[in-house]
């Protein structure tokens, strides 16, 4: 018999992020109270940790979410959703570590804006978008929803960074080929919003993620548009 | 945050103390300043029963004991949380959290760790804001005025507000269908569905079909709802009873198995797979179930003697005889001083001493059962149908046969219970035709005062109606068909000549019955409708 006929591994999986979750929460903490001892100096490398932190948590979550779905044990949970409140979630999400970074984020969104979604996925998967783009944007990052043709919704996150580079921008996010461990430069997130968006489906029509630098801000512009 | 949370009561439910801490300072830093803190289920429920809190924020792994959603369901059932209260719950993953629960126990929020401070008092603001709002709604419901909650939500439907309409929609769907309005529900559901095919609200069509009797259509409906959400638990529930209803019990009993299966922790749902696939003859599947149910059982409000007594005669018809013991020791532990647990463990020692040859501890086991059967009123079916088989195995004819006929009467119009007795009384007594004799019988008898009691009433002998018809349900308390004619011809009867006090007392008594029986709750609904009605007019100067 092998070892790992014994390790029932969904269990240690949610087990252990449970744990690491814990974890996450009281690092959490203590930036928090660092950062209330610290108010007049700069936070430089508060705000890098907290930013670290949240890659984890969000890293923590694809992983879980997607072991789930490769093992046909995940459908999203569509329910009727307002835009506002989804980019709002997003926002309570991230407003600490904007401010640590010096940041702006700012919301444009029309106050009875329907989408049809799982608001608990797509405010993760908005997230791991907004945390992100702080590493690029250099003032300010918009976050936006409108209602575009056929009914869809668009989400977008706009900043004023140096855009996508290019083999981001020719490569599609749904093929394995973003994923790339070699380079590091995994593109995992994207890959997580861009599986999490196919699965949102009306009729024939699916969700999907597009990337550019047509930014009226001057650097990268995502969009989730939901059916 | 625009909410002062200064006057509300606060308990935190988590077991690990630094996280504890680390969510008290952020309750602190939002200006709450009572806060209650429990490490583990039983701390809490402890602390519920000594005040109302008007906030509970409770991990759902609380280590080795209950568990969050055990704690909520323990708290709803034993009333120890008002409806006005804001039960949140704190999970590590945000994706498990749609399974962990059947729709009667859901809390009202859930929060994914980690948390910040704007995260928790976002979520707070949103519930107290949605509970306010829905406020005269669930005051109502609360007080089971199910007329005025549906008079509330007309009202704030009229508002025409496109923020809450859907909402609403699906509140006053389901109030509808609790009073028996199903085209008012269903044209509610529709609402939505011309929106958008939402999974609830094709879940509600099914509902309405399956309460209508229409079989077919609701398992067509369910079926589509799990094609599309296949985590919606609960249409996983309700295409089990339907299959139930058109007699397919393997289907019921392999819907119910994906639902375990989904959401293995349920245990209400464990405990049904153990009796259908029992009932069934697939042993393997109960024999598993059944053990999962004593386990989960150890934390739950919905633990049941039955679960220990079912697994105990699996062990007995395969020859077992010391597992069969050990589990009725381990019965008798966990339900100190229940009539039911007593009966069932009296029983099973019965049969096992009667296997066994031996004439005076067969006497000894059997002669407890007799006092058990005469004090208690509230036996369930099942076990007086294996109190039944037990007389006959020891002699008593006649003790056998009158049990039986009780049981006839009472489920007469219940056909798949009929089924089992007339099945079950074949097999022990070796008589083909006695038990179904009896029920046809039974039948024509039932038939013959229920329609000589409605002809009373409509030539104006309300009295003599009334007194035919009582006496047919104290002969047969649990005969649903009777009940809910007594109830009917009651209700006429205040409608023709005004309430009285006495007349009240009656009904209400009649609808607890009914509910205890499990007449559907579109049928009471109905009848508790009716009632809020002439109560209203009698009032009035």
């Amino acid at each position: 018999m092998k070892p790992s006929e014994n390790i029932n591994f969904p269990a240690i999986l949610a087990f252990s992020v449970h744990e690491m979750k814990n974890s996450l929460s009281s690092i959490n903490n203590l930036i928090r109270h660092l950062t209330q001892q610290n108010q007049l100096n700069a936070n430089k490398e508060l705000g890098q940790l907290e930013f670290e932190a949240n890659r984890m948590n969000n890293n923590l979550m694809q992983l879980l979410i997607l072991y789930k779905i490769d093992e046909s044990k995940f459908t999203p949970n569509v329910d009727e959703c307002f835009a506002i409140d989804i980019l709002n979630a997003v926002v309570e999400q991230q407003a600490s570590l904007f401010a640590i970074n010096s940041l702006e984020l700012t919301i444009v969104c029309a106050e009875n804006l329907i989408c049809y979604c799982d608001s608990h996925l797509i405010i993760n998967a908005i997230t791991t978008v907004v945390n992100n783009s702080q590493r690029y944007a250099r003032t300010k990052v918009l976050l936006s929803a409108v209602a575009e043709e056929e009914g869809y919704v668009r989400f977008s996150v706009e900043d004023d960074g140096a855009g996508y580079p290019a083999h981001f921008l020719h490569s599609n996010a749904m093929d394995n080929k973003v994923v790339n461990l070699s380079t590091g430069s995994t593109g995992l997130g994207l890959f997580f919003v861009a599986t999490i968006a196919k699965m949102h489906v009306n009729g024939d029509k699916k969700g999907l993620i597009t990337l550019n630098n047509h930014c009226p801000l001057g650097g990268a512009k995502f969009s989730l548009l939901l059916p | 945050m625009n909410v002062n949370l200064k006057a509300y009561k606060v308990l935190l439910v988590e077991d690990f103390s630094t996280m504890r801490m680390s969510i008290k300072s952020i309750l602190y830093q939002a200006g709450v300043q009572h806060i209650v803190e429990a490490e583990n289920a039983s701390v809490a429920l402890a602390a519920m029963e000594k005040q109302k809190f008007d906030i509970v924020l409770c991990d759902y792994n609380l280590g080795a004991s209950k568990n969050g959603q055990q704690l909520l369901e323990e708290a709803k059932y034993r009333k120890l949380l008002p409806y006005t209260a804001i039960f949140i719950m704190v999970t590590a993953e945000q994706a498990s959290s749609m399974v962990l629960s059947a729709m009667e126990n859901k809390p009202d929020e859930y929060l994914a760790k980690p948390f910040n401070a704007q995260q928790l008092f976002s979520r707070i603001e949103k519930q107290i804001l949605r509970k306010s709002y829905l406020n005269d709604i669930e005051a109502a419901i609360d007080k089971d005025d199910l007329l005025l909650a549906i008079a509330h939500c007309n009202k704030l439907l009229c508002e025409q507000n496109p923020k809450t309409r859907t909402q609403l929609l699906k509140i006053g769907a389901e109030l509808a269908i609790n009073v028996g309005d199903f085209k008012t529900a269903q044209q509610y559901y529709q609402e939505v569905l011309s929106q958008r095919e939402l999974a609830w609200a094709k879940h509600g069509l099914g509902v309405i079909a399956f309460l209508q009797n229409q079989f077919d259509t609701a398992i067509g409906l369910f079926k589509e709802v799990i094609n599309q959400a296949p985590m919606m638990i609960e249409t996983y529930d309700w295409l089990t009873k339907a299959y139930e209803a058109v007699e397919k019990s393997q289907d019921a009993q392999d819907t119910l198995k994906q639902a375990v299966e989904l959401s293995p922790q349920a245990l209400v749902r464990q405990q049904k797979l153990a009796v259908l696939a029992q009932k069934a003859g697939n042993l393997e599947v109960a024999q598993k179930a059944y053990k999962v149910a004593i386990k989960l059982g150890q934390n739950s409000v919905y633990t049941s003697c039955q679960d220990f007594a079912g697994l105990a005669k699996m062990y007995v018809k395969t020859n077992n005889i010391k597992e069969a013991f050990k589990l009725i020791t381990e019965m008798r532990g966990r339900f100190h001083k229940n009539a039911e647990a007593d009966l069932r463990a009296a029983h099973l020692e019965t049969c096992i001493y009667f296997g066994q040859q031996n004439q005076s501890l067969t006497d000894q086991a059997y002669a407890k059962i007799k006092p058990i059967t005469q004090q208690h009123n509230d036996i369930p079916k099942d076990l007086l149908l294996d109190i039944a088989e037990v007389h006959f195995l020891v002699g008593n004819i006649e003790a056998s046969n009158q049990l039986i006929g009780d049981l006839i009467g009472n489920y007469v119009d219940d056909d798949s219970f009929i089924n089992e007795i007339v099945y079950r009384h074949q097999f022990f007594s070796n008589d083909e035709f006695y038990a179904d004799e009896l029920f046809k019988r039974t039948k024509l008898e039932l038939i013959e005062v229920n329609n000589k009691g409605v002809n009373l009433f409509k030539q104006g002998h309300v009295t003599e109606a009334f007194e035919l018809l009582e006496g047919a349900y104290n002969k047969t308390p649990n005969n649903k068909f009777i009940l809910m004619n007594l109830a009917k011809i009651l209700l006429r009867d205040i409608r023709a000549s005004g309430l009285t006090k006495d007349k009240l007392l009656k009904m209400n008594a009649y609808i607890s019955k009914a509910v205890a029986i499990g007449v559907s709750q579109d049928k009471t609904g109905n009848i508790k409708m009716e009632l809020t009605k002439l109560t209203a007019l009698s009032t009035k100067p």
